[in-house]
């Protein structure tokens, strides 16, 4: 389990960090989206206990990081440009998390050292990022870890490796109950992995939801009328956006749909459905209902 | 908070030794054998000249010796900061403290296993060196060697201490800011500094004329005294005190600096894996102390023999202390933008 509490880091006179807080169940799947310079990398590296926080408090399974760096024994943490030591070779660096992590675990080791196609004796300083990113992966993965803390874990890997990895991360979560924390641009990853998603933006999370509940309070309905639709019902406050195409409209509101769906079908529709809408989507009306436009934000 | 312990941790020791291994076998070997190497080369030569009838020079023997030469000394120094500057330098030349800390060690232990390997090359080192001369010295029973295994011993033993300082400081200087090689001038700098800045308080009280034996004598005395590596350059320093107490309070200072390291070290914010300057607020301190410090070498050099007003000196040295405080900030500000 993670708790951030008011996590605040200042460099300087910039504030990078403002007020942060979060919790992670065990088990859970957190995602956490924000444009560069958001603050994404910042707040991973405190919860490594690599920065210090200007102020507030990261606590892993009830113990604060900075003050009990032990706990890090249970978390693997792949960074989004990982360095290691540049003569160091595979086995040097399998040997290191191997006396260093107590739950490292020979088997899952082999397991994955089938999935990561890595040179054993080539040294890390001739590595490309995907491959860099393959090698945190398959150490941090070995170690069994209770949190597994991802930033960009993706980047640099191609389509097939990018689809084996994120397997592998639901994988993890389904068989060790791992709890994940992973920070990302990419929102359909998010959408396939996350069961929690948090937007952070200059330093301050914008919101901090479960996934289905998100999806829940924003729907999209498609009905159709001969006459079109009434005008008092794309007047509603709980309706974001009408759209149309023909006589098709494509109504995306804020909750109650059950309410607007029963409003509708007095009008007698032609056609009355309710279609998923994407995480993007979904995230372009949220920030939309927060003040914010999302497409500016995620475009910066 | 985890309760320090003092055993230390394989895993952590094995991985120091591999990061840095070329460059500590190198400095271990050197150590090791620069002075039985020469003083094996000085007693064959003993030996073959014996046999070639002729009679060889005693006292160029023992002046040939590697650990009477002052420069050795200096060059022991000058390995030891570079080793430890290295030691925490390339954590941060290599991006790798953010890994070092993302693991279950604190920055207590990654430091402690730094200051231990490097301790333990020293005084293996130095071990083996007076084990390996003692040896010489026993297998070469006739040969009339100016000194006693005794003093091969006491040798060692002071190296060590003193080395063990100038690691320490140099951690110390390191764990603040800087890259390898800046850890290593600043930690030069600062460990030459009493010498220096006495050197030149007496080289302009000279330039002035102002003739005061007692004075002069006892500020370079003291500016010696503080300038802990020059007793392995030049051992009469500190063999005119009694050695236990001046080994103890080496000893005691080098603990000292170590734990200040480490206060510092925990509480290093670690922005750009590290390389912000702790203490930024005290950066005009600094440049005044340069400014100072290169208007007190370059006025008495510029104007040497020159007959200077005392008015146009003062001017000389607000010029000259004014230009270095120009470059230095100018050199700050561009070495902040590389």
């Amino acid at each position: 389990m993670i708790e951030i509490t008011d996590l605040t880091k200042t460099f300087g006179a910039s504030q990078v960090l403002d007020g942060v807080s979060l919790e992670v169940q065990r088990g859970r799947v957190y995602g956490l989206v924000g444009p560069n310079g958001a603050g994404k990398t910042t707040l991973i590296k405190i919860m490594m206990g690599f920065l210090l926080p200007t102020g507030g408090r990261v606590f892993i399974d009830g113990q604060d990081v900075h003050q009990h760096p032990r706990i890090k024994s249970q978390v693997g943490y792949v960074a989004d440009y990982q360095n290691y030591y540049p003569g160091f070779s595979v086995n040097d660096m399998v040997r290191f998390y191997r006396g260093t992590f107590e739950n490292w675990n020979e088997e899952r080791f082999a397991e994955l050292r089938r999935v990561f196609d890595l040179p054993d004796k080539r040294t890390f300083k001739n590595f490309s990022k995907g491959m860099r990113t393959q090698l945190a992966l398959l150490l941090n993965l070995s170690l069994m870890p209770n949190v597994l803390i991802l930033d960009e874990p993706t980047s640099g890997l191609d389509p097939v490796l990018r689809r084996q990895v994120l397997g592998m991360l639901v994988d993890e979560v389904a068989r060790n109950g791992t709890t994940v924390f992973v920070a990302t641009h990419n929102l359909n990853e998010l959408e396939r992995t996350c069961d929690q998603i948090g937007m952070i933006h200059q330093g301050r999370i914008l919101f901090d939801e479960n996934l289905e509940d998100m999806k829940q309070k924003v729907r999209k309905i498609q009905v159709a009328f001969a006459d079109g639709l009434p005008p008092e019902l794309a007047k509603r406050p709980d309706v974001l956006k009408v759209e149309q195409q023909g006589r098709v409209y494509g109504i995306v509101m804020r909750e109650n749909s059950a309410e607007m769906l029963a409003e509708l079908k007095k009008h007698d529709p032609l056609l009355l459905e309710t279609i998923d809408m994407s995480l993007e989507d979904i995230f372009i009306y949220r920030m939309g209902g927060l003040g914010y436009e999302f497409t500016d934000i995620i475009t910066q | 908070m985890n309760s320090p312990t003092l055993l230390p941790n394989k895993t952590l020791l094995w991985k120091e030794c591999r990061n840095g291994w070329v460059f500590f076998s190198l400095l271990f070997v050197y150590i090791t054998f620069v002075s039985s190497y020469t003083m094996l080369t000085e007693l064959s030569r003993y030996k073959s000249a014996l046999a070639d009838g002729w009679i060889y020079p005693i006292m160029v023997t023992g002046d040939l010796l590697a650990f009477h030469r002052p420069e050795l000394g200096l060059f022991f120094t000058l390995l030891v900061v570079v080793m430890a500057a290295v030691m925490i330098g390339q954590e941060r030349d290599q991006g790798t403290f953010g890994l070092l800390l993302a693991m279950p060690y604190s920055r207590r232990e990654v430091l402690y296993h730094k200051f231990l390997l490097g301790l333990g090359i020293i005084v293996v080192a130095f071990g083996v060196n007076a084990l390996v001369m003692s040896g010489l010295y026993w297998g070469h029973p006739g040969v009339p060697i100016p000194f006693e295994v005794a003093d091969i011993w006491a040798w060692a033993l002071r190296n060590m201490v003193v080395l063990a300082f100038v690691f320490a400081f140099t951690v110390l200087i390191s764990t603040l800011s800087g890259t390898s090689v800046g850890n290593g001038i600043l930690s030069m700098i600062f460990l030459f500094f009493p010498i220096g800045v006495t050197g030149l308080i007496v080289a302009n009280l000279e330039l002035w004329q102002v003739h005061h034996y007692e004075i002069t004598e006892n500020l370079l005395h003291i500016g010696t005294l503080l300038t802990v590596p020059s007793y392995i350059i030049d051992r009469n320093i500190i063999h005119s005190y009694p050695l236990a107490y001046m080994y103890t309070v080496l000893i005691l200072i080098t603990l000292g600096t170590y734990q200040l390291a480490q206060y510092l070290f925990a509480r290093n914010p670690m922005e750009h894996n590290g390389e912000v300057l702790m203490f930024s607020g005290f950066e005009w301190f600094f440049k005044l102390g340069v400014a100072v410090c290169f208007a007190l070498l370059v006025v008495p050099i510029g104007t040497y023999r020159s007959g200077l007003e005392p008015a146009v000196g003062v001017i000389y040295y607000l010029v000259a202390g004014g230009i270095f405080w120009v470059l230095v900030t100018l050199l700050i500000k561009w070495r902040r933008k590389a």
